[in-house]
């Protein structure tokens, strides 16, 4: 049975979005509900087509297989199945199941009586997809200017779209969003290092809880964030990384053309910088 | 407004400080008195201190301060002393490793990159110190050493960047300078010179690392936060003694994708998938220019690259240039500019 | 316990700080000279779709007045004589019809020194043949320059140049080079070499270093090594590369392209993922090395101390000479049209046809994909483009 021991207990009726007890049911461990019907629908169609594009495509090597938009010369249009249009459906059916999956998880926090703050990442992540598939080609006019889905073609589009800006380490908040997916990772790591060290001691020790992980870290690093703490800023950092990867890749094109190391002219273009005394090099 | 209390701490209670709990043995002290802060804690603990420095920690912070003020100095020196210069020019101020010239001495004249070789012993001397004290913390305090094997992979990386790779290639050259921008130029130069790093395999597994471990912890925090009305934050408590809070937030992932770890295995989760982002990053940085030259054709070799249609079969290199591809790639065995010479020139001479 | 009372102390604190957030991104958002998508920003695909080579124009640099053509001097009936007869000291265009010439030299003092007119480089008190003032020797090595370039060069090809190509009404053109200072180790060479951005710089095109320009379009080093072969046993030197990728980026920005224009970046140096641009850029980087060899430096002794960069230099060129910011010239405006003296093989405006790159390209894709796209789809205007 795919229920576990205490799980019958909490499914219960009730807590969905739409549809009211229509498609109010499990399958196996999955919760259903009208946000699965669309999740799968979506994800079938999908995927199906990104298979139907491979079978029409060159090539079944799954590191090649490429799924490309359409070319620019497109605009905004639809382009013929063949020529990008597959990638246009395909996208429309991504956004459908990832949204879909968003307000699943809704439903099944309002079913359990938690809290949304999962939904709530999860669509951080969704609008830094969405970014980079809509919005910014549509600000730019093209759906040519989206990635392309296969696996090392959507690498060769991150390394071309780095360079249309000659250096993206440059790009301010790409720095940002670097910054918060490296703290993000760092974290986690002190997080579930010291609660594994603290629930799974050395031979004879007990086992420990709060008052010891706050120790470690205070001890250590001078400060312990608190249990509750650690997760809002882990969730927080998180989304940050989401969002502003958004942030980075929606400013690049959009609102700035050039190589992104000339974006900084305005900084040596600060007047005080020679009022202090900078004037007296060379 | 009951729901905010996950993001922020609207009530806090603050009374007497927890003074920590007593040290076994023969032990330094701590030191610093603990002291509230209103503003941390509405995020997290109010409390701040008291902390612990003992030996390592002190010889840690030397050496730490040495590196610092070495490469802080040589910054201050190249721009003449001039103050202004030096905060103006703080994102761009550089420190490089010696020449290739100089190999892998450990004896090069300070301003040849003698100041880089010093900065990177007392950072390494500290980093190291601090990691044991990252161990031996937490065996004061009769916890496992978890965070200090974590810890000890990303100090892999970074020995994997600065010295076991250099040293490997026969070449301080090799290794990054300090700097802001100049060790993000040198990322990027890095990544061409060696063929394209997106076909470095294991560039790619560190990247799935890292963002899968950003994944983890939004998923990981929303579930502690959601089911913090219920005590999930307690996830020690839950993991010896389940409650309420771990079975909502279990089934909350089972029922949404069929599957759930534990308040114990996430941590496992999470905790793999930090140490492997950069272990595996480690991996990529020793395996280039040791044994592969070009990954992006290593990724052709192997199948990895897409081959795109033409955009331009007709274009075809003038003679002139046909010969200098053809003398780069005679120079070595390796052909590694691909293109086959082709014959005449493609628009008309003028 | 009771509850904290939240302090006045406190609530100031989180003020500051907030305004100080918002001062930070409003000055951010108003500072820099961004671009906007309503521009409308335009983007030209070089390369198979979906792999994002692509490059954009926006109306920043499209209304740049330096970017516009100037009015036509329109030609003077010929005079039937050659100019030699007319004038004394013509060592380079003697043998121009005299009518020509006058129109040659109305031409150049609109295209180089619009506001002191002829007495910029003729003494007029002396006449016109002196040779006395020295921008009047200059211009001559720079009248044999354009005739060079438009006889000879194949990146420029038919197009041809003027004066006003690098010029742009201005005595000297906006975007050249000089010599940065030399990196002196200070204190004796105790503290290490100190890095050679030209600290003084108002942007970051002048705040990068000088030594790629030196080594690449001066000194006749040629752009290999981008390709570490160090298996094979060969030193890799990423200080050199560090200087390669700032000359391409300022080739670029120069252009107002970027990498894509010319590679496929997944291969850089691979010629066979590239698109024909780069073979102009390869004449380009030789054209702009012979010129700043055969021509400016050689000037260096006829300049006034004073006109010279920090180390004594003559100011040289680059890419952004000419090109200003845009992937041709004044959008590849055949500027040397009616000026023979200034083409040696005297084409005339109308008859300059050149299938472009993008030209190339978009036939290509049309061949590739049936049907071709809905010519009024493009969204492409028709001004800037290889």
């Amino acid at each position: 049975m795919s229920m576990l021991s205490f799980e019958r207990k909490y499914r219960v009726a009730g807590g969905t979005l739409v549809g009211g007890s229509l498609f109010d049911f499990w399958v196996g461990p999955f919760y259903v509900g009208f946000f699965g019907v669309t999740t799968a629908i979506f994800a079938l169609v999908g995927t199906l087509l990104i298979i139907y594009g491979a079978a029409i495509g060159p090539t079944w090597n799954i590191w090649q297989i490429d799924i490309a938009p359409p070319a620019i010369e497109y605009g905004l249009g639809f382009a013929p199945l063949k020529e990008g249009g597959l990638w246009q459906v395909i996208t429309i059916c991504a956004v459908g199941a990832f949204c879909s999956w968003a307000l699943r998880q809704v439903e099944i926090a309002r079913k359990l009586g938690i809290g949304f703050h999962i939904p709530i990442a999860f669509s951080a992540a969704i609008f830094a997809y969405i970014s980079l598939e809509v919005i910014r080609p549509v600000m730019l006019g093209a759906w040519g200017h989206a990635f392309p889905y296969g696996i090392f073609s959507h690498l060769d589009w991150v390394s071309n779209v780095g360079y249309q800006t000659l250096h993206f380490h440059y790009n301010p908040a790409h720095m940002i969003a670097v910054t918060c997916f490296f703290g993000t990772t760092l974290i986690l790591a002190m997080h579930g290092g010291v609660i594994l060290s603290a629930v799974n001691p050395p031979d004879g020790e007990e086992v420990k809880h709060g008052q010891h992980e706050n120790q470690y870290f205070r001890d250590t690093i001078l400060y312990s964030i608190g249990p509750l703490g650690i997760h809002r800023l882990g969730w927080f950092a998180a989304i940050n990384a989401g969002l502003w990867s958004a942030v980075c890749i929606l400013i690049s094109g959009p609102f700035w053309i050039d190589g992104w190391p000339y974006w900084y002219d305005w900084y040596l273009q600060l007047p005080f910088w020679n009022d202090m005394g900078l004037d007296g090099l060379h | 407004m009951a729901s905010f209390h996950s993001l922020y701490s609207q009530i806090q209670i603050h009374g007497p400080h927890d003074e920590g709990i007593p040290l076994r043995g023969h032990e330094f002290p701590r030191i610093g008195k603990p002291f509230l802060s209103r503003w941390i804690g509405k995020i997290g603990d109010p409390q701040i201190g008291p902390t612990y420095l003992g030996f390592c920690g002190i010889a840690s912070l030397i050496c730490g301060f040495i590196a610092i003020e070495i490469i802080g100095l040589n910054f201050l020196a190249q721009v003449k002393w001039n103050p202004v210069a030096f905060i103006e020019g703080i994102a761009w101020h550089r420190l490089d490793p010696p020449d290739a010239k100089w190999g892998f001495s450990p004896f090069v004249p300070l301003e040849e990159g003698g100041w880089w070789i010093m900065a990177g012993f007392f950072l390494t001397a500290s980093i190291l110190l601090w990691w044991g004290r990252i161990y031996l913390r937490a065996k004061a305090l009769g916890m496992n050493t978890h965070v200090a094997w974590a810890f000890a992979s990303a100090i892999f990386l970074y020995l994997s960047l600065g010295f076991i790779r250099p040293m490997l290639m026969g070449s301080w050259h090799e290794a990054p300078p300090f700097g802001i921008i100049p060790h993000l130029n040198w990322t990027a130069s890095f990544s061409v010179l060696y063929g394209n790093f997106y076909y470095n395999p294991f560039h790619c597994f560190s990247i799935a690392f890292l963002y899968g471990s950003v994944l983890l912890f939004a998923m990981h925090g929303g579930t502690i936060l959601a089911t913090s009305r219920f005590g999930g934050e307690r996830e020690t408590e839950e993991i010896m003694d389940r409650g309420t809070a771990a079975e909502r937030g279990a089934l909350f992932w089972r029922w949404c994708m069929g599957f759930n770890a534990t308040f114990e295995s996430v941590h496992r989760w999470a905790y793999w998938f930090a140490v492997l982002t950069t272990f595996t990053g480690a991996i990529g940085i020793l395996l280039t220019g040791t044994v592969v030259d070009n990954w992006y054709l290593w990724g052709v070799k192997w199948g990895l690259a897409p081959d795109y249609p033409q955009t331009y079969p007709d274009m075809v290199l003038p003679p002139e240039i046909a010969e200098q591809v053809r003398a780069a790639a005679d120079s070595s065995q390796t052909a590694v500019d691909t293109l086959p010479p082709p014959p005449p020139a493609m628009e008309g001479a003028p | 316990m009771k509850p904290a009372p939240e302090k006045s102390r406190t609530s100031i604190v989180g003020i500051v700080a907030l305004a100080a957030a918002a001062v930070t991104l409003l000055f951010l958002i108003v500072v820099p000279k961004w671009d906007a998508p309503w521009d409308p920003i335009e983007s030209r695909e070089w390369g198979w779709r979906g792999i994002a080579m692509n490059t954009f124009t926006s109306e920043r640099t499209r209304t740049d007045p330096l970017n516009l053509i100037p009015p036509e001097i329109p030609a003077f009936e010929p005079s039937g004589q050659p100019a030699s007869a007319v004038y004394q000291n013509l060592q380079v265009l003697g043998g121009l019809d005299s009518a020509r010439f006058d129109h040659l030299m109305a031409s150049i003092t609109e295209w180089v020194a619009p506001e002191q007119g002829c007495g910029y480089c003729h003494d007029l008190t002396e006449g016109f043949a002196s040779d006395a003032i020295y921008t009047k020797q200059v211009a001559r090595t720079m009248l044999q320059m354009v005739r060079d370039i438009n006889s000879n060069s194949r990146h420029v090809g038919q197009t041809g140049v003027t004066c006003y190509t690098c010029h742009r009404g201005q005595n000297i053109p906006s975007k050249v080079w000089l010599r940065g200072a030399e990196p002196k180790p200070p204190m004796g060479g105790i503290v290490g070499m100190p890095p050679p951005w030209n600290r003084t710089a108002e942007n970051m095109r002048d705040f990068f270093p000088r030594r790629p320009f030196e080594d690449y379009l001066l000194d006749d080093k040629t752009i290999t090594g981008a390709q570490a072969r160090a298996v094979s046993g060969e030193v890799a030197d990423l200080s050199k590369l560090e200087d390669i990728y700032i000359l391409m980026m300022q080739m670029s920005d120069g252009m107002g392209v970027n990498c894509t224009f010319c590679h496929n970046s997944r291969a850089f140096a691979d010629w066979s993922q590239s698109t024909p641009a780069r073979i102009n850029a390869w004449y380009g980087i030789r054209m702009v090395q012979r010129l700043n060899n055969d021509y400016l430096v050689g000037l260096q002794d006829i300049f006034p101390a004073n006109k010279l960069g920090p180390l004594g230099d003559v100011a040289k060129v680059d890419c952004a000479t000419c090109h200003n910011g845009m992937s041709r010239p004044l959008g590849g405006a055949p500027m040397a049209a009616g000026y023979e003296a200034l083409h040696a093989t005297g084409i005339s405006r109308d008859a300059i046809v050149r299938e472009t790159a993008y030209e190339t390209r978009n036939a290509r894709m049309a061949e590739i994909q049936a049907p071709p796209p809905d010519p009024a789809g493009l969204v492409q205007g028709e001004s800037d483009g290889e």
